[in-house]
C-alpha cells in the first residue's frame, strides 16, 4: 500500500516537473527580452519606440513602428485572403463532401500545414513572387491605380515581386490549413440533431448552414481565426524571403517593406549593441501582441 | 371516400406552385381543403369527406440497408390519415430507421440504400428524383431532444415559413402565433418571443420544435422519441397536444413507451430486428394481439 502511494507521488511530481518546465521556460524567455531590451528601454522609451519611424544604424537610432505595422498588416492580409478559403474547405469537408474524396482532401490539407515554413519561403521567393508581379500587379494597378487619395497604393513602384502582398499571399496559404482544421471542428460540433431539425423543415444545406450551423459554431470559427492570425503574427523564415526587407515608407502595398520577424532574421547577425537591445525590445512588443491575440483567442473559443 | 374527394387529394401533393404561393400556402391544409365561405352544408360534405379513413402513406416492400447491412426487411405498412401511429419494439428494431425513411433523412449520410417503395398518394417518396426539399417540408419530424434554434422564439417559428418564402410580416406575425398555439406553447411564451429560445425550459423548447415542424403546415408529423427526455408533466402536455392535433395532421410516433402508445396512438406497429411483427389498431394489438410475441412484448416480457 505504501509502496503504491510512493509510485503515485513519483508519477505525480514527474508530471508535475514538465508541466512547470513549460511555465519556466516562458517565464525565462520572458525574462531573458526584458533583461537584453533594457538598454533600448532606457534609450527610447516605449511610446517612443512603438511610434518611431526611424531605422538608423549609423545614428543608432530606432523605432517600431515600421516593423510593428508590417507584421500587423501581413498579418491581418493574410487572415483576410485565407479565412474564405478556409471557411469554404471547412463546409466542404463536414456538410457537402462525397465520403470518398474526403479522407484524400483531408489529407491534403494536413499535409500543407507540415510543408516547412522555409520552403513556402523558396516557393514565394521563386515562383509566387514572379508571377505575381508579371501578372497580378500590373492588373491591379491599371484597375486601383487610378483612384483619387488610395490610387498610389495600388501601384507598383519596385520592381522584384518582394512586397507587403507577396508576404501576406504566402502567410495566407500557411495559415489556411490552420483555420479549415479548426473550423472544421467547430462545425463537427454542432449537434446532428440541429442540423437534421433545419434539413426536416426542407432546408437545403446551404440555408442549414446559415441558420444553424454558423450560429452555433460562429465562436470557436472565430477564436480559430484568430489564432491564426497569432501564428502569421510570429512566421518568421517565409516572410523574411518574401517580404523584401525594405526600410522605408509604405508607398503602396506593393512596396518591399519590413515585419518584426523578418528585420530580426536578417539583422541580428551584425547588429551592433544598441541595434541588438532594439531587437530584443522588438521581440518583446511582438510576444506581447501575440499575448493578446492568444488571449482574445481563448475567451471566444470558451464562450463557445 | 367520395370520388370527389378522391379527386382532390390526388391532384393537391403534386400541385407545387401552390407551395410557393404566400397567401394560400399557409392555410391551405394539402390534405383537409377548407372552404373559406362558411356555407353550412358544404363544410359538412368537406368534413365528411376530410374524415373519411384515407391511407395518406402505404410502406410497400420497404427495405433498408446501411452499407450492405440490411436493417428493415419488407415492411409492409399503411398510415391512415388524422391518426396517430405509433412504432414499438426494443432498441435496435429498426423502428427510427423506419421513421427516417419518410422523411428520407437517411439520405444526408452516405452509403445507405433504399429498396420497394413508400407511396403517398400514389407517388413513391423513395424516387431516386424525389425533391426531398419538398418532401421533408410536407413531413416535419421532431427529434429526441429539443433542437431550438439559435435564435429567437419568434425567428425559430418563422424560419420554415422563411424557407417557404413567406415573408408577409402580418401574415408571418398570424401563422407564428397559431402554430404556438397549435402546440400549446402560446400562453407561455407570448411575452418573450423576442427572447433566445434556448432559454426555454426543456418541454418547452420541445413543443417549440413541434410548432416549428406545425408553422409549415406539414401533412406529416413524424416524432423520435420526443417525450423520452421529458419529465411526466411536460411529456403529458405534449401527449395532450398531438391528440387535439389528430385534426389537421397524420402522426407517426416512434416510443420506447408503451403505456403513452397505448395512451395516444390509434394503430400500433410492433418492430423487431427490421421485420414488422404486427400492425394493427392500438386496442387490438395492446388486447388481443394475433402474435404471440406482440403478448409478450407488450406485457413487458422482452425488451
Amino acid at each position: 500500500m505504501r509502496a503504491k502511494k510512493a509510485a503515485n507521488f513519483f508519477f505525480f511530481l514527474l508530471t508535475c516537473l514538465g508541466a512547470g518546465s513549460l511555465v519556466f521556460l516562458t517565464a525565462g524567455i520572458l525574462v531573458t527580452l526584458v533583461v537584453e531590451s533594457q538598454p533600448g528601454m532606457e534609450r527610447f522609451g516605449f511610446i517612443q519606440f512603438i511610434l518611431s519611424r526611424d531605422w538608423n544604424y549609423a545614428q543608432e537610432a530606432f523605432g517600431a513602428l515600421r516593423p510593428l505595422t508590417g507584421t500587423i498588416l501581413a498579418a491581418v492580409f493574410a487572415v483576410i485572403l485565407a479565412t474564405p478559403v478556409a471557411i469554404g474547405v471547412a463546409v466542404f469537408l463536414t456538410e457537402l463532401c462525397p465520403a470518398k474524396i474526403k479522407g484524400a482532401i483531408a489529407l491534403a490539407i494536413e499535409l500543407l500545414a507540415a510543408i516547412p515554413s522555409v520552403i513556402y519561403g523558396l516557393w514565394g521567393l521563386f515562383v509566387l513572387a514572379p508571377f505575381l508581379e508579371k501578372y497580378f500587379q500590373p492588373i491591379v494597378g491599371k484597375i486601383f491605380g487610378g483612384l483619387p487619395w488610395i490610387g498610389p497604393y495600388f501601384q507598383t513602384q519596385m520592381a522584384g515581386g518582394l512586397n507587403l502582398v507577396t508576404a501576406a499571399m504566402v502567410l495566407g496559404v500557411m495559415i489556411l490549413p490552420f483555420i479549415a482544421s479548426l473550423a472544421r471542428e467547430g462545425f463537427a460540433q454542432v449537434p446532428e440533431a440541429l442540423k437534421e431539425s433545419a434539413y426536416g423543415l426542407g432546408a437545403t444545406c446551404w440555408e442549414t448552414i446559415v441558420a444553424v450551423v454558423w450560429p452555433t459554431s460562429q465562436k470557436a470559427v472565430l477564436g480559430g481565426i484568430i489564432m491564426a492570425s497569432g501564428r502569421a503574427l510570429g512566421e518568421t523564415m517565409a516572410v523574411a524571403y518574401v517580404i523584401g526587407n525594405r526600410h522605408g515608407a509604405l508607398e503602396s502595398l506593393f512596396s518591399p517593406y519590413v515585419t518584426i520577424t523578418s528585420v530580426i532574421a536578417n539583422e541580428f547577425n551584425e547588429a551592433g549593441p544598441i541595434q541588438m537591445s532594439a531587437l530584443f525590445y522588438l521581440t518583446l512588443a511582438l510576444f506581447l501582441a501575440n499575448l493578446i491575440v492568444l488571449t482574445v483567442a481563448k475567451r471566444l473559443m470558451r464562450k463557445s | 371516400m367520395t370520388e370527389k374527394g378522391a379527386r382532390e387529394e390526388q391532384a393537391r401533393p403534386n400541385t407545387n406552385g401552390e407551395m410557393d404561393n404566400p397567401p394560400t400556402a399557409g392555410e391551405t391544409k394539402a390534405l383537409a381543403p377548407k372552404p373559406e365561405t362558411p356555407n353550412l352544408l358544404q363544410s359538412a360534405k368537406d368534413a365528411e369527406v376530410a374524415n373519411a379513413p384515407y391511407e395518406l402513406l402505404r410502406v410497400d416492400k420497404l427495405g433498408f440497408y446501411f452499407g450492405e447491412n440490411k436493417v428493415l426487411k419488407d415492411i409492409e405498412l399503411p398510415i391512415w390519415r388524422n391518426s396517430i401511429t405509433s412504432l414499438i419494439g426494443p432498441s435496435g428494431c429498426g423502428k427510427t430507421t423506419l421513421l427516417r425513411c419518410f422523411n428520407r433523412m437517411h439520405d444526408l449520410y452516405p452509403n445507405n440504400h433504399y429498396e420497394g417503395q413508400i407511396l403517398m398518394e400514389g407517388r413513391n417518396i423513395l424516387d431516386k428524383n424525389e425533391d426531398l426539399i419538398w418532401l421533408r417540408s410536407r413531413l416535419g419530424m421532431v427529434f429526441q431532444k429539443p433542437t431550438p434554434f439559435p435564435m429567437s422564439v419568434y425567428d425559430n417559428i418563422a424560419y420554415g415559413l422563411k424557407l417557404k418564402k413567406i415573408t408577409n410580416k402580418p401574415r408571418v406575425r398570424e401563422l407564428v402565433e397559431k402554430a404556438l398555439r397549435q402546440a400549446n406553447l402560446w400562453d407561455e411564451v407570448k411575452d418573450r418571443l423576442k427572447e433566445n429560445a434556448l432559454g426555454l425550459s426543456g418541454g418547452q423548447q420541445q413543443r417549440l420544435s413541434i410548432a416549428r415542424s406545425l408553422a409549415v403546415s406539414p401533412a406529416v408529423l413524424l416524432f423520435d422519441e420526443a417525450t423520452s427526455a421529458l419529465d411526466p408533466i411536460s411529456s403529458a402536455k405534449i401527449e395532450e397536444m398531438m391528440v387535439e392535433l389528430k385534426k389537421e395532421v397524420t402522426m407517426v410516433v416512434v416510443t420506447h413507451n408503451m403505456q403513452q402508445a397505448a395512451r395516444v396512438s390509434d394503430y400500433t406497429a410492433l418492430m423487431w430486428l427490421g421485420s414488422l411483427v404486427e400492425y394493427g389498431e392500438t386496442t387490438e394489438i395492446f388486447t388481443r394481439p394475433k402474435m404471440k410475441m406482440t403478448e409478450r412484448y407488450v406485457a413487458g416480457h422482452f425488451g
